[in-house]
């Protein structure tokens, strides 16, 4: 994998360290011009339109939607775009349409965008529980057995902590779920961007996952369902074969589900980041950063005064690593990073704050999450810097 | 492929009712970057092969690298090329026979083939052989084969309702699979119009052979650009028309 070269396509890593992948990864410069072509060559609408504009824009965006599903092993699901990973998940918990008495296993690991939909949901009578992880930040199967019930509906959970960065064994409690007969939704947003995934060999029937996180705009988002078995959240133009004022007939595949016009333009800069991630090879990227993240977690474990959280080696977890410094609120340290070292982190809760609960750290963590463009000399300034903060230097 | 459908056979002058298998046809649209720019009547298989063979073969593109993004939906087959400025006018129809394709191209403008590809006399007559002998032709009596084949073997038949669609076929699949057609000759079954001859220039194919005729235009055609014609392959004949050089063992009469 050539660093430099994908570090040279992106501005801002010249004039900063940017270890806040986890919320947003950069983008590239590619990716904007693709987006500033099309908008400035082809901009028209999708769908029914014949002119030559929308033909073009139908097919890009239609495009964008087969090479979603190719990225994640999925050619055979339909995959629908949304704005975040968050909206996907709450299609999910919207389309399943669930009934007083269903129940729903989640876990205390998730970011709250797949808790809330599920807590949200209580209102109509249906029961949730959570399942917690162990003190590193892993999910294990068993604790899921352990919660099914007849009425359980869904089990949902991260595939990838956005606090501890573990990789969960998705393969392995979609297992268990599929032996209950109970439909599986995988929160992918931070394994999607970081790892090879493939929906055909975990067995999830649903991904929810964002573009912005892996070198795409922001405002784009992608839920991939095994079947097309939801209620679509929205309905309107776009999305129906025929109307008349006593009945309509909803389209198929992903038109059934993106009612309005859609974000065609973010669509077609997803396309582009996929096409780079594809070219650069997930599983370099995953070596790449684990390959830093060991840097990190054996420098940071030997710097006083600094506390890792999650998973102390390096096997089955991502490069998001959290940590506190002793008598320094997180977002103190955080401030220091930038203002003094040019290190953007993340500070606080991560949107996890039952997991914050959890481990009892009521303040939240540092979070230096890293992407393919970032470098062993990033890693090795970064250290400087928390060691320096530390010391109180 | 095929069909079974109802029809009244003649024996001796006796009618019956009967059925019998015939060839299915398709009517395909194919859009090139929003443009329409063919309506092609052809077989319904193998179809991003063909088009990926047509594009070439009309210049349209060079490389399957070229294509963007390829949407078969129904009878719709839509394409963009990288260079999406690239868009051609105007429509045109494939007749599934033949004689109905006729090249945007300027043949005064066509690429000499670039090769040192030979081929023995003996050879052919295995491969012929081996590529045209079709359960389907002789089910239906309704298609047209035509086969690539390499110093090697065949590398792939295609089979369909029309010969110039069949070619652009083999070449769209020697692009997909990375063959160098330089090194490749085209087999076919029926007549090598200047059509045929055309899109082997364009896919510098050095070489066609069939066990068919062959035209004054297509053989002119060939005759400048350095491209092989063997007709009338038959039992142990055939009929070399141009660059017999490719053929080791041929005495050239000055």
């Amino acid at each position: 994998m050539n660093i430099q070269t994908i570090r040279e396509d992106i501005p801002l890593t010249r004039d900063l360290i940017y270890f806040d992948n986890a919320s947003t990864s950069l983008m590239p410069s590619s990716v904007t011009r693709i987006m500033e072509d099309y908008e400035t060559s082809f901009r028209s609408n999708v769908g029914r339109g014949v002119h030559r504009l929308s033909q073009v824009s139908s097919q890009l965006y239609w495009d964008a939607h087969e090479k979603v599903k190719a990225f994640i092993g999925g050619t055979d699901g339909v995959s629908i775009f949304g704005k975040n990973c968050t909206e996907g998940i709450n299609q999910v918990a919207y389309g399943l349409r669930l009934n007083p008495g269903d129940h729903v296993i989640t876990s205390v690991l998730e970011h709250h965008s797949n808790i809330l939909p599920w807590m949200h949901l209580r209102k109509q009578g249906i029961s949730v529980d959570f399942v917690r992880p162990d003190a590193e930040g892993y999910l294990h199967p068993q604790s899921f057995s352990e919660l099914i019930q007849k009425e359980t509906r869904l089990i949902t959970f991260t595939h990838v902590s956005n606090v501890t960065g573990t990789i969960q064994p998705a393969k392995e409690i979609c297992s268990i779920s599929h032996d209950h007969d109970i439909k599986t939704l995988l929160d992918g947003a931070q394994s999607v961007p970081h790892i090879p995934v493939d929906v055909s060999d975990i067995g999830c029937d649903y991904l929810s996952f964002s573009g912005h996180k892996m070198l795409g705009p922001t405002g784009t988002g992608v839920l991939w369902m095994k079947e097309p078995d939801l209620e679509p959240f929205i309905l309107g133009g776009g999305s129906i074969k025929s109307v008349t004022t006593s009945e309509y007939t909803l389209e198929d595949g992903y038109m059934k589900y993106e009612a309005g016009t859609p974000h065609i333009t973010g669509a077609v800069g997803l396309r582009e980041a996929i096409r780079i991630l594809n070219h650069v090879g997930m599983r370099s990227v995953q070596e790449h950063e684990l390959s830093l993240t060991r840097d990190i977690i054996h420098g940071l474990s030997h710097i006083p005064g600094v506390t890792l959280y999650g998973p102390k080696g390096t096997d089955s977890r991502l490069g998001v690593v959290s940590f506190t410094i002793e008598g320094q609120h997180p977002h103190e340290s955080a401030h220091l990073l930038d203002d003094q070292y040019d290190i953007m982190v993340r500070s606080g809760h991560h949107c996890c704050m039952p997991l914050m609960d959890h481990f009892a750290i009521p303040d939240g963590t540092v979070r230096a999450s890293l992407y393919l463009y970032n470098t062993r000399e990033e890693v090795k300034k970064f250290l400087e810097a928390v060691t320096e903060i530390s010391e109180g230097i | 492929m095929y069909e079974i459908l109802p029809c009244y056979g003649e024996e001796d002058g006796v009618y019956t009712a009967r059925t019998h298998e015939v060839i299915i046809e398709e009517r395909y649209t194919i859009w090139v970057n929003g443009r329409k720019i063919l309506n092609a009547m052809t077989s319904p298989t193998r179809l991003e092969e063909f088009v990926i063979g047509y594009l070439v073969t009309e210049g349209i593109i060079s490389h399957c690298q070229e294509i963007d993004s390829l949407q078969i939906e129904g009878n719709q087959i839509r394409v963009l090329t990288i260079h999406r400025a690239h868009i051609r006018s105007g429509t045109k129809t494939v007749l599934s026979g033949c004689g109905g394709d006729s090249s945007y191209l300027d043949p005064a403008r066509l690429p000499d083939i670039t090769s040192d590809f030979q081929i023995s006399g003996e050879r052919i007559h295995a491969t012929i052989k081996k590529i045209l002998d079709s359960d389907l032709h002789r089910l239906t009596g309704g298609i047209h084969v035509v086969g690539l084949a390499g110093i090697d073997g065949v590398h792939t038949v295609a089979e369909d309702i029309g010969r110039h669609n069949a070619l652009d076929r083999v070449i769209g699949y020697a692009l997909q699979h990375d063959i160098d057609l330089s090194h490749c000759y085209a087999v076919i079954s029926g007549r090598i119009s200047s059509e045929m001859a055309r899109k082997c220039l364009v896919a510098n194919i050095p070489l066609i052979v069939s066990r068919g005729a062959t035209t004054t235009l297509a053989i002119h055609l060939a005759q400048g650009k350095g491209l092989t014609i063997i007709g009338f392959v038959r039992g142990r004949k055939m009929n070399i028309y141009t660059h017999p050089e490719r053929i080791p063992g041929i005495e050239i009469v000055k």
